[in-house]
């Protein structure tokens, strides 16, 4: 993770015009999301593994091509599997967003801390920090609270 | 007998005799890595005909059947399904297989649908049939297989019988011209094991041609027009159910009689 930022920040300066450098936010947006995408799809592979053979052949005798398969019979059953381990990956993401500070850009808490430090706009520092962590909170927890209702939706597990 | 030959040109409806076959194999032969899993396979299946299949454990029963519809590859030889040889070619291998219905020992019902959304599933994805269509179809078919009652509750809901037919009934939704069972049987309570026979019996009296792995031999007797017996691989004798439970012509086919009767 942070070594993507790195890359993302210090390397690619090294290497492309000026011209061709994307901005610093855009830069960062990118490594979270290709750092994030690698997560998920292994988090998705695992899901894929837990589906058992017979349910490709059932497919298969139906004629049902291969996306199609995949489509209607495996990823929905694949997802479903992995919703408690991909909701922990999501929540870890969210929180991840505050390591962009190391390449000098404001996370939400940093972003807290610079309002402190501002003599314009006296904040009292507690109430700041409890701020910010209820936005945290409320983050994480609406999605913990909207995968825990995918989870329920659809087919009791057995 | 030129007479009769002749007789049957003219009757052009006349069943089985001038049909060309339903399922040819010739040669077929198929290894798994070193080992010989299919020898010289040859059998040939007319329409209507209902084929019984059995064999000691690990003798290629399920291997043979799955080669048809192109479950498992053969490596050798010539498989023809309805008139199509299978070969690498997808678009034919899904042609075959919308018209192959294939029941499976353990069932292998898709646990996130519905049992309705279970049969409908294939007749609206493959044969592009309407939702509305395709659930009257099933409703037909789970009415065959007397369970229209549980259509709305999920696959993990039924008993093991009940899965099963279920399972027979979706094939069905694809007016296959074939059924392949794999032990449809063997992965079920006792008690279960009458209604998914009785199921598959009356499939029979209506007409379907059939291959059936499996060793209820009261089941054989009843509807098999011919017993296969496999071993090692090959197939050792090929004869009618009542012959062939009675006095085998082979040593092998004695020795798992013997076997399966204790
Ligand atoms: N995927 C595979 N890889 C390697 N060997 C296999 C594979 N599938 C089957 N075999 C071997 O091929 C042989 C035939 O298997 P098959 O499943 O067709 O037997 P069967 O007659 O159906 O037996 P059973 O009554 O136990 O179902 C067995 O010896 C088995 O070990
Ligand atoms: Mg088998």
């Amino acid at each position: 993770m942070l070594s993507i930022l790195f890359v993302a920040s210090i390397m690619m300066p090294l290497f492309l015009p000026e011209a061709l450098l994307p901005d610093k936010f855009v830069r960062a947006l990118v490594a979270l999301t290709i750092f994030a995408a690698a997560y998920l799809a292994e988090v998705i592979r695992g899901g894929l593994q837990a589906i058992p053979n017979g349910q490709y052949e059932a497919a298969a005798s139906l004629g049902l091509p291969f996306w199609r398969t995949q489509r209607l019979v495996i990823l929905p059953q694949a997802i479903r599997v992995v919703i408690p381990a991909l909701a922990n990956t999501i929540i870890v993401m969210i929180k991840n967003t505050s390591l962009i500070l190391v390449i000098g850009l404001f996370d939400l808490i940093s972003s807290g801390k610079a309002a402190l430090a501002d003599p314009e706009w006296p904040s009292p520092a507690a109430e700041t920090f409890l701020f910010i962590g209820a936005i945290f909170f409320a983050l994480s927890f609406s999605f913990a609270r909207f995968a825990d209702f995918l989870e329920r939706r659809g087919p009791a597990a057995h | 007998m030129l007479n009769s030959v002749s007789a049957i040109r003219h009757v052009p409806s006349l069943p089985m005799t001038n049909d060309p076959a339903v399922v040819e194999m010739v040669g077929v032969n198929k290894w798994y890595g070193a080992f010989h899993s299919l020898k010289n396979i040859d059998l040939t299946i007319q329409r209507g005909e209902k084929l019984v299949i059995c064999g000691p454990s690990g003798s290629g029963k399920s291997t043979m059947i799955r080669c048809i519809n192109r479950l498992e590859e053969h490596q050798q030889g010539r498989i023809v399904v309805d008139g199509i040889e299978l070969t690498g070619d997808l678009k034919k291998i899904d042609e075959i297989r919308r018209d192959v219905g294939m029941v499976f020992q353990h069932f292998n019902l898709f646990p996130h649908l519905t049992i309705l959304e279970n049969l409908t599933l294939a007749p609206i994805w493959v044969r592009k049939m309407r939702r509305k269509e395709a659930e009257q179809i099933a409703m037909h078919y789970l009415d065959r297989v007397k369970i229209p009652d549980q259509a709305h509750k999920y696959p993990g809901q039924l008993s093991g019988g009940q899965q099963q037919r279920v399972a027979i009934a979706r094939s069905l939704c694809m007016s296959p011209k074939i059924m392949l069972f794999d032990e449809p049987t063997s992965a079920l309570d006792p008690e279960m094991v009458k209604e998914v026979l009785d199921t598959m019996v009356s499939l029979a009296e209506e007409g379907m041609t059939m291959l059936c792995v499996s060793h209820e031999m009261g089941f054989a007797r009843q509807v098999a027009d011919r017993v296969v017996f496999m071993d090692q691989g090959e197939i050792v004798e090929i004869n009618t159910p009542a012959e062939f439970f009675s006095s085998p012509h082979h040593e092998r086919s004695k020795l798992f009689l013997a076997q399966i009767l204790h």
